[in-house]
């Protein structure tokens, strides 16, 4: 028994037909393999990028703000963490490393971030080419940032277009001296500057001995120890004007520093020696004046908020899945009315009810393993596309893939359509032969 | 067109059984009555009818008389109230669907009004449609007989679309169709009606060569020169046989 001759003839026949069925059934799959692909891509995109923070400090506020400012680098107004937290961790015997995140600048739309030569190299795993910065007007840019070794730009302060429009210039050209491996986080599009730096172009101290420094604001100075807005917004316009940098370059950045002398910085990141270090670190930071997170903690919350969108979506996309399948299967009944004839001239012929049965349930099915195959690669190039926006947004390096909970969706899909496909086979293989063959 | 009748299916296990029963070929009607609903007056009620093979039948009568409800039975499609059908020694009506199945693809070739080709294959491929039925690959030898097949109804194989083809050569390949598996007897439902002066004449004329010392055809037809073709005439009103004439079309002429 072979009803394939009879198959091919009925896809042939209402073809324009069998395409919609099929493309209606490649978006329903699509839309459920896109969102968990998309899902997961993004779990595994920021579970990558919160890799190397392993503890985050920062003055007491929002856990996901923080999260988001530090290692999204989507920045928004947090309060400083008072310099003296620094200070205390950099000889802590449980620490590895402890690297403040000072942010505010920009160039074009890249996110200047103050911090240390040593945050640099554990985040890079090392430098692609050149040196860390050695004094406050060097740079280090990630993988994505459109410079070269040797070119020099000019920081703009704030974030963005507005940034650029409204050209708060600080007046000092740095140099690019060294660039990053590629990380596949939000820190490819960073540049990364001494954090005496920031404190030095927006005129606060820079933790070391004034003497090194010949500053000509301490009018500034005085302003900037109290305000707590680290993007400077409210004081730009005071050190823009006042701030023109005729000071020689300091030579000695980072450790030792004077305590009482170090500013405020948006966030601390440690990389702790232990876990137990980790714990006894997170515990002791948790004070009136700082909090300390392991970034995993906000992942898990965001995670477990992105599932529940995500179960939302899914179900949505389960549902349209229902009804797309109800659709076709009515519409396919409709249809075999037409083919009513066809087949009780093929029982005339003597082809037995299996034949008809088979001839049907193979059409139905055919429709659904293409249209599933297909929602499959369909869904998988658009979780690529939105993931190729995502990161061009981002900088954080999302791949979305097909695996096993994806081939499992359109599996079930298939799996039900091969089900629900002997209700017209069942249906109209019961007719009587007689019945049709009068209604010539 | 006349060497239809000889055409037998060469080397074939049906063959040779067909063989076998159109050695005795009898068509035995006893006692059958056809109702539709329990109580009700039967559809059709034949006492008593015998057709032996090689005999042309045509069977005329007003619509509802029970024409096309007889040939249903004969072919196992429909199972009578009562009574039996026997082809040699088998009774039809007593086979199990699948077993009827196989009887009605082995030994009867239907070819209808409409004549119910598919469109989106070959003329070739309507041909073969019926060994689709039995099996997954198709013979060489069925697939020779189907070519020569089309050839003898004078539907040439170049023509490859059969939505093409003009009314009367898609009954002509309605026909080669039914005579694939060489079946002992040709059951015709008004094959010329929808068919023009001209082609109803060559349909005909190929139908009537298919008839043969080995092949009986039974034909309903409300054509006049359909049913003075044949040699032997049934006339059915009101679901009964009223007249059943033998004659010879050649004399009558």
């Amino acid at each position: 028994m072979n009803p394939f001759p009879i198959v091919m003839a009925s896809l042939r026949r209402h073809w324009i037909m069998n395409i919609l069925f099929v493309l209606l059934i490649a978006v329903a799959v699509a839309i459920g393999v896109g969102i968990t692909a998309q899902e997961r891509a993004l779990r595994q995109g920021s579970a990558q990028a919160a890799d190397k923070f392993d503890i985050l400090i920062a003055a007491p506020g929002s856990h996901t703000e923080i999260v988001m400012n530090t290692i999204f680098l989507q920045h928004s107004a947090v309060n400083l963490l008072d310099g003296q937290y620094w200070a205390s961790l950099i000889d802590d015997p449980r620490v590895k490393i402890a690297a403040p995140l000072a942010f505010g600048d920009s160039w074009q739309d890249h996110s200047i971030v103050g911090s240390t030569p040593q945050f640099v190299d554990y985040l890079s795993d090392g430098l692609a080419t050149g040196h860390v910065f050695e004094n406050i007007e060097q740079a280090v840019i990630g993988a994505a940032v459109p410079l070269e070794i040797g070119d020099e730009f000019e920081p703009v302060h704030g974030q963005g277009a507005e940034a650029e429009l409204e050209h708060h210039h600080h007046g000092v050209h740095l140099e690019v001296v060294g660039k990053m491996n590629p990380t596949g986080t939000p820190w490819d599009s960073a540049i990364i500057v001494a954090v005496e730096q920031v404190w030095d172009i927006h005129a606060l101290p820079t933790g070391h001995d004034e003497d090194d420094h010949d500053h000509e604001h301490d009018d500034a100075t005085e302003h900037h120890d109290e305000h707590e807005d680290h993007d400077h917004g409210e004081t730009a316009e005071h050190h823009d004007e006042e701030h023109e940098h005729d000071h020689e370059v300091m030579d000695h950045i980072g450790p030792p520093f004077d305590a009482d002398a170090l500013p405020g910085v948006p966030a601390l990141v440690v990389r702790p020696k232990s876990v137990a270090a980790a714990y006894t670190l997170r515990s002791d930071f948790r004070t009136e004046h700082s909090t300390a997170f392991f970034p995993a903690e906000v992942l898990v919350e965001m995670y477990r908020l992105l599932g529940n969108a995500g179960s939302v979506m899914r179900a949505m996309a389960l549902g349209s899945q229902g009804l797309v399948v109800a659709a076709i299967l009515a519409a396919i009944l409709a249809l075999m009315q037409l083919y009513r004839k066809q087949f009780a001239v093929l029982r005339a012929l003597g082809a037995p009810r299996s034949y008809v049965f088979g001839a049907i349930w193979s059409y139905v099915s055919i429709l659904v393993v293409i249209g599933a195959i297909g929602g499959l690669g369909l869904g998988w190039l658009v979780a690529q596309s939105v993931s190729a926006i995502f990161t061009a947004e981002t900088g954080m390096a999302l791949q979305a893939t097909i695996s096993r909970s994806e081939l499992s969706l359109a599996g079930g899909f298939i799996l039900i359509g091969l089900i629900l496909a002997t209700v017209p086979a069942f249906l109209l293989y019961r007719r009587p032969v007689v019945e049709a063959l009068r209604n010539s | 067109m006349s060497a239809l009748s000889d055409l037998s299916m060469p080397n074939s296990k049906s063959s040779s059984s067909m063989a076998d029963q159109n050695a005795a070929g009898l068509l035995r009607i006893t006692d059958l009555e056809l109702c539709y609903q329990k109580n009700a007056a039967p559809v059709l009620a034949l006492p008593t009818l015998a057709i032996n093979r090689g005999e042309v039948v045509g069977i005329s009568g007003p619509s509802g008389s029970g024409k096309s409800s007889l040939l249903y039975l004969i072919s196992g499609l429909l199972r009578p109230t009562r009574g039996q059908i026997n082809w040699n020694d088998t009774d039809i009506t007593k086979l199990s669907e699948g077993a009827c199945d196989r009887w009605r693809r082995q030994s009867i070739g239907f070819v209808f009004q409409d004549f119910h080709l598919i469109d989106e294959v070959s003329p070739l491929e309507n041909v073969l449609i019926p060994a689709s039925f039995a099996g997954w690959r198709i013979s060489a030898d069925t697939r020779q007989r189907a070519h020569d097949l089309l050839d003898q109804v004078g539907v040439p194989m170049a023509r490859k679309s059969t939505s093409d083809l003009s009314r009367g050569e898609q009954q002509r390949v309605a026909i080669a169709r039914a005579l694939l598996f060489d079946p002992p007897i040709i059951l015709a439902d008004e094959p010329t009606a929808s068919l023009d002066d001209a082609a109803s004449l060559v349909a005909a004329d190929t139908l009537f060569s298919l008839a043969g010392p080995n092949r009986t055809v039974i034909t309903v037809s409300h054509d006049r020169d359909v049913i003075d073709r044949c040699k032997r005439i049934l006339k059915f009103d009101k679901g009964h046989l009223v007249d059943d004439v033998s004659r010879n079309p050649a004399e009558d002429a």
